[in-house]
């Protein structure tokens, strides 16, 4: 034992009880700083990615889409297979006053396919009027979408230039999109004339009906408002206007989802606020009562030599080594949290949740430590102040 | 090395007499001379070891100055005292004074450690010199009053300092071990330190070259 270090070091082991006590406070710190950091991100991302692919102010859906349940995240899908309005209503929206721009989209059917664990939607959207699809593919780097070229949603098994066949008819993969968290993961994007050739060879009877001579069906309608037009009105003109269809302002949709991701992450920060402050308070009293029962052993260091800074490095470095510590052990379990309740959490939550890339919570893990390491030596401040003004002349006499 | 003071005095805050000021070491002038044992003796409560203690540079006069060589210790910078104090002073403390956490050995290396320097041999021959060196690894709750004493001795003596206080070195120990610390004592003014001892032993006069009675904060 030649340094400071080491009497650190004795210290803490001399004492194993109350260090592994501390050490499991840094972990628990640390633990929901990083989970709950991860948690609030991984919402506003989800959030996010969710209204980028909203893409338009309004959105036109067929009324019973509207009656079925789990509104927000399947709105985005319309309900896929089984509601739909006719084209003509695509031109009656275009027609309606202070509506810049609009395009229609069609979804056929969920369908189980091989490149993918989840049933794959298909969509078709129009190229020529599309303004949501295209940015996306644009922002995930994908080249054009031709004839018979689909652009994947992330979670199906293929690479751009891969070839996927649905129902027997092959495809090639123009782009991969970045991961929204939406239905769209699991989403198929072809134009009008790919999706309904891969219906009609299907040999499903229902696909074929539904596509024979072209669409004439859409399921969704999605509409910018024009520049000096309010949202509101111009949804609630075509909701007088255009029978057995609902409009719905994309901002209402994520209102809902966006005071829900408030709520949750408001609660994820109430909560690490309340571990902190727990945390610093029990550190902080730990530290008062550790340099309390020694203080003539304090005492006895300072009439050995040491100066009032040595006597504070002893009492910060023993607060900061077992807050390090603990709050390195807190990072295992936090990943494993991360990693393994990311799913359930989205699923219990309902909201879209997005974690982020690796190095984002690598570095949300180094803030972990950091936030747990400084909180242990900050908690230890008021014992070293009290240590080092502490009169040593008058408690070296004492027993 | 010689320890000068000029004129100081301690007074306490103590609720009760007239005043509530309570003075625990009226003005003195002292000296400390290197080469010599001097001794306090007084009654319990008399004021020693706050007299001590300003000595040694460990709690600051109500008024007055100490010298150590010509440098007023109370001028000078904690970092600066403290290694000062560090390199040249010992001090033995009145009561129990181990590291709670430390083996024998690595008390006495303290002074060493403190400063990041290998104190082993000097530990080491410390220990034979007061007969615990075979304790080393013992841990202090291990030990009896006098193998504390005894460590405590050896650790204040490690770095050969030229001025060293002792504040009832020998209030545990028996006779023989009282002999053999009033020996070292004497040996180490003998060989140029400045020692100053504070006992309330009588049989210890006979080791000291200059003896100061102490009553009711009065230096006699
Ligand atoms: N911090 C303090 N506040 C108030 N009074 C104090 C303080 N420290 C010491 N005293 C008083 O000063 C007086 C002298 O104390 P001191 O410890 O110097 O006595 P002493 O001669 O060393 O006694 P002993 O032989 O019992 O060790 C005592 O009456 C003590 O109560
Ligand atoms: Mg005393």
């Amino acid at each position: 034992m030649k340094h400071l270090r080491g009497l650190i070091y004795r210290n803490l082991v001399t004492r194993p009880v109350r260090s592994i006590a501390l050490i499991l406070l840094g972990a628990v710190l640390s633990l929901s700083v990083f989970t709950g950091t991860c948690t609030v991100q991984s919402l506003e991302r989800g959030f996010g990615s969710m209204r980028s692919r909203m893409g338009a102010d309004i959105m036109v859906v067929p009324y019973a889409a509207l009656s079925r349940k789990n509104f927000d995240n399947e709105i985005l899908l319309g309900n896929a297979d089984s509601c739909y309005m006719p084209s003509e209503n695509v031109d009656e929206i275009a027609q309606m006053e202070g509506v810049r721009r609009i395009s229609a989209q069609f979804y056929l059917t969920s369908t189980k396919l091989d490149c993918c664990d989840t049933p794959v939607h298909l969509m078709a959207y129009d190229p020529e009027t599309d303004f949501t699809v295209a940015p996306w593919i644009l922002e995930s780097d994908g080249g054009e979408i031709g004839p018979f070229d689909v652009a994947a949603g992330c979670d199906i098994r293929a690479q751009v230039g891969d070839t996927l066949t649905i129902f027997g008819t092959p495809v090639t993969v123009a782009a991969k999109l970045d991961r929204s968290d939406t239905d769209y993961d699991s989403t198929i994007f072809g134009d009008m004339e790919t999706i309904c050739a891969l219906a009609g060879a299907s040999g499903d009877e229902k696909l074929q009906s539904l596509t024979e001579g072209g669409v004439d069906l859409v399921s969704a309608v999605l509409v910018d408002a024009a520049d000096g037009y309010d949202m509101e009105s111009v949804k609630n003109d075509i909701n007088i206007h255009i029978k057995k269809i609902r409009a719905i302002q994309s901002q209402n949709v994520l209102s809902g989802v966006s005071s829900g991701m408030s709520k949750v992450s408001d609660t994820a920060k109430a909560l690490m606020a309340a571990v902190w402050i727990v945390s610093a308070g029990v550190m902080a009293a730990a530290s008062l009562m550790m340099t309390g029962e020694r203080k003539k052993e304090f005492a006895v260091l300072r009439v050995l030599g040491a100066s009032r800074r040595k006597l504070a490095a002893i009492v910060l470095g023993e607060a900061l080594a077992v807050s390090a510590a603990g709050s390195l052990a807190g990072i295992l379990p936090g990943l494993l949290a991360v990693a393994g309740g990311a799913g359930w959490l989205e699923k219990w939550l309902g909201l879209p949740f997005l974690l982020p890339g690796a190095g984002v919570i690598a570095l949300d893990a180094a803030l972990a430590v950091l936030v747990t390491a400084l909180t242990g030596a900050g908690a230890a401040s008021f014992a070293a102040r009290r240590i080092i003004r502490q009169d040593t002349g008058t408690i070296i006499r004492s027993e | 090395m010689e320890v000068i003071a000029q004129q100081i005095r301690k007074e306490y805050y103590r609720r009760g007499g007239s005043s509530n000021i309570f003075m625990a070491v009226e003005p003195c002038d002292f000296v400390i001379p290197a080469g010599q044992l001097t001794l306090i003796h007084g009654r319990s409560g008399s004021g020693k070891s706050t007299l001590l203690n300003m000595l040694a540079g460990i709690l600051r006069p109500t008024e007055g100055r100490v010298f150590y060589d010509g440098t007023d210790v109370y001028r000078m910078k904690d970092v600066e005292l403290s290694a000062f104090r560090n390199l040249h002073i010992g001090y033995v403390p009145q009561g129990q004074s181990a590291v709670s956490s430390l083996n024998v050995l690595e008390n006495v290396m303290l002074p060493y450690t403190l400063y990041g320097e290998d104190g082993r041999d000097a530990a080491l021959a410390a220990m034979e010199r007061f007969g615990i060196a075979d304790l080393c690894e013992v841990m202090p709750d291990r030990l009896s009053g006098g193998e504390l004493r005894r460590m405590a001795i050896a650790r204040a003596l490690v770095r050969n300092p030229q001025v060293l206080f002792a504040d009832e070195p020998t209030g545990d120990l028996d006779d023989e071990n009282t002999a053999a610390v009033f020996g070292t004592l004497k040996e180490l003014a003998q060989e140029g330190a400045a020692v100053l001892v504070v006992t309330h032993e009588e049989d210890s006069f006979r080791y000291a070259d200059r003896i100061f009675d102490m009553n009711a904060g009065k230096l006699g």
